[in-house]
């Protein structure tokens, strides 16, 4: 039996076809575990719960719906959701330490969690290892080792920690270590804060925010400047003091801002600076494919989809096309 | 709905009744049978009772008559005692027969008293019978009245908790609705054009701004060092072309020039604009006008002012028509997207034509 009460658990411990619902009151009250540490749980549909706990090897491929808090620990496999969280409470990504994916990244392939869709949460968030094919909302977020294809709505703070974001809108930022933004859009309400990072194994690595599509041709998704054989041009280098610029601001509809008479936010803007425009567009319009293909795969005709996959990834690095066919089942 | 009781009616209570009765009443002729054999019975043994007496007398009689012829004399007495026997016998006679009537009438009616008390017990029996069945009757109907409350209290409770499992279940669905689904409704709720406004907004402030100095500065180098180097050019091959036709030598005399150029004049200040280039305007500035060529800033003095105000008051002027002012207007508007002329400067400007102050010099 794929579901099943164990305790005050209900424990989804096999693959379901269809989606795991509540079909009692005491289903809407005790927590459920999805157990894959065995075994591989596919669960077809989608996902309610008071509180979600997603452990070991689990791909999900409908909503994902907690109505307390949503614990993720891959413990060194996938987990694999392909139609967003919605959390009430908040969501943490916990990663085990002596797992072979705790260590740095230098890939997405590394990554242990997957998430295509929208992560929404009444709280806050924090992911370790994560690559998200959409965007983040919360209160108060921490990213480490983790690309966001899209944008993060935070309304609190945003800590991104050897991470890669599409954009970001939140109250405070801090960037620590080496940081990429995929497009350079990003407005907070304080100076954003730029920070070394520390790893686990005691190593600091100094604050350093790139612009992806400066350095696109390399292939990377995150900023590995760190390591010694790798080099970027430094007009890919966002400088806090230059890119970054304060400005008087009207209040932001989606960080609901509306009892803010008047602003003045630190905005990221490479508009001042003279470039190569094609260079930038070409890149902006890769990506833009990629997740309007990623997003709308399942909506193609099933005998196209692969060949219009196959156009998008043309045009995408090893790495995009890696992601954009992960997502895409 | 009726009262009446179901499967039981008045009909089948008398035919219960009348079933009870038949043998009650089969009884009773019975007993009036019976009662009447009885008083034959009693007749006949009175009337034997009388025989034998009538009888016994006159066998007395006999035996007197025939003592009396030996007994006449002296039987007086035994006459007297005969009669007195005969009396007593009467009278015994009497007796007995009333006892006997009385025991008979006694017999009788303990008999009837019986019979009478058995079928005044078997109607009683009927009345308790048909009591009970009414009693039974007005019960049931009592009963199945209070089953129809336990009913309907029943049917209240299951359809309170009907209503109550119905309220919880769509709380519930509602509290997941606008709980639960909220983070996702909220996140939805802006699209990310209006969440990155600002970004992209700052960014196509700073590439204007930009452009504008980029603007300056060409300019600055073109009236700098390119405009300066064209001149130069343009005398040389003046100077080069009036050589190849033959011509006297340039230092001959002044040659007449024909310079375009535009005049304003008002009542309080008039000006001649000539060799003037119109800029991209900034956010201060009404028009940015930049000299090209510094050998035509002479019409721009005292004395071409005086010789200008000196042609324009001897020439007749009319007012500009509507038409002329349309024109203008739309060659305004046409300034103003082009970035040459602010605003403002249009706002003014068409003011100032709708105030139909504008004169128009023909020469």
């Amino acid at each position: 039996m794929a579901v099943q009460q164990q305790g005050s658990n209900i424990v989804v411990s096999a693959s379901v076809a269809g989606s795991v619902f509540p079909t009692s009151e005491k289903d809407t009250i005790f927590p459920v575990l999805v157990d894959g540490s065995k075994n591989l749980v596919r669960i077809e549909g989608a996902l309610y719960g008071r509180s979600v706990e997603l452990r070991g090897q689990v791909s999900i491929h409908g909503p994902v719906v907690a109505r307390g808090d949503l614990k993720i620990n891959h413990q060194g496999q996938k987990i694999q959701l392909f139609s967003g969280l919605t959390v009430n409470g908040s969501l943490n990504c916990h990663v085990d330490e002596t797992s072979a994916l705790s260590g740095q990244f230098d890939s997405v392939k590394s990554a242990g969690l997957i998430i295509k869709g929208d992560i929404a949460a009444n709280q806050n968030i924090s992911l370790k290892n994560a690559v998200v094919f959409g965007s983040i909302r919360a209160v108060n977020c921490t990213l480490e080792n983790t690309l966001v294809l899209g944008t993060c709505i935070i309304e609190e703070s945003l800590t991104l920690r050897m991470s890669s974001v599409g954009g970001y809108a939140a109250r405070d930022v801090s960037f620590e270590g080496s940081c990429m933004m995929i497009h350079a859009l990003g407005e907070s309400l304080n100076r954003p804060r730029m920070m070394p990072f520390e790893t686990a194994q005691g190593q600091i690595i100094a604050s350093d925010i790139r612009y992806y599509p400066a350095i696109r041709s390399q292939g990377h998704l995150f900023n590995l400047i760190h390591r010694p054989e790798v080099q970027y041009p430094d007009y890919s280098i966002l400088n806090e003091l230059s890119d970054w610029v304060e400005s008087p601001a009207t209040p932001n509809a989606a960080l609901e801002e509306w009892h803010a008479e008047s602003l003045h936010k630190w905005v990221l803007s490479i508009g001042g600076r003279i470039g190569d425009i094609s260079l930038i567009a070409s890149a902006i319009e890769a990506v833009t494919r990629m997740l309007k293909c990623g997003f709308e795969y399942e909506h193609y005709h099933p005998q196209k989809r692969r060949q219009i996959m196959m156009s998008v990834t043309q045009s995408l690095t090893e790495q995009e096309a890696w992601a954009l066919e992960t997502v895409c089942l | 709905m009726s009262n009446a009781p179901a499967g039981v009616s008045l009909s089948d209570v008398n035919n219960a009744i009348d079933r009870r009765l038949a043998p009650l009443r089969q009884d009773v002729k019975l007993l009036e049978v019976g009662l009447h054999d009885l008083r034959n019975h009693v007749d006949r043994e009175i009337r034997r009772l009388e025989e034998e007496m009538r009888q016994i007398g006159e066998m007395i009689v006999h035996a007197i008559d025939r003592q009396t012829q030996a007994f006449i004399g002296g039987v007086a007495a035994t006459t007297l005692m005969v009669e007195r026997t005969k009396n007593q016998i009467e009278s015994d006679f009497k007796e007995t027969r009333g006892r006997i009537e009385l025991q008979t009438e006694s017999a009788l009616q303990i008999e009837i008293g019986k019979k009478v008390a058995e079928s005044t017990s078997l109607r009683s029996k009927l009345d308790a019978f048909g009591a009970d069945i009414k009693v039974r009757f007005e019960k049931s109907i009592e009963a199945a009245g209070i089953n129809r409350e336990l009913y309907n209290l029943k049917f209240a409770k299951i359809h309170d908790e009907y209503q109550n499992k119905i309220h919880t279940i769509g709380e519930h669905i509602f509290q997941i609705r606008m709980e639960d689904i909220a983070p996702a409704e909220k996140a939805a709720r802006v699209p990310y054009e209006t969440a990155h406004a600002l970004p992209i907004e700052m960014d196509l402030k700073r590439l204007e701004l930009r452009s504008q100095n980029l603007d300056e500065t060409l300019t600055m180098l073109k009236a700098s060092r390119l405009d300066e180097v064209v001149n130069s050019i343009a005398e040389l091959e003046g100077v080069l072309r009036a050589y190849s036709l033959g011509q006297s030598s340039p230092g001959a005399g002044p040659e007449p020039v024909m310079v375009e150029a535009l005049v304003t004049r008002s009542a309080v200040q008039s000006s001649v604009l000539a060799g003037l280039q119109a800029q991209a305007v900034n956010a201060n500035a009404a028009v940015s006008l930049t000299l090209c060529d510094t050998s035509l800033s002479h019409f721009d003095s005292p004395a071409m002012h005086q010789k200008i105000a000196l042609v324009l008051d001897r020439q007749p002027s009319r007012s500009a028509s509507q038409a002329e002012r349309d024109e203008l207007s739309q060659a305004a508007q046409a300034l103003l997207e082009q970035g040459l002329i602010s605003r403002e400067a249009l706002t003014l400007f068409q003011d100032f034509l709708g105030a139909d102050k504008l004169n128009v010099v023909e020469t």
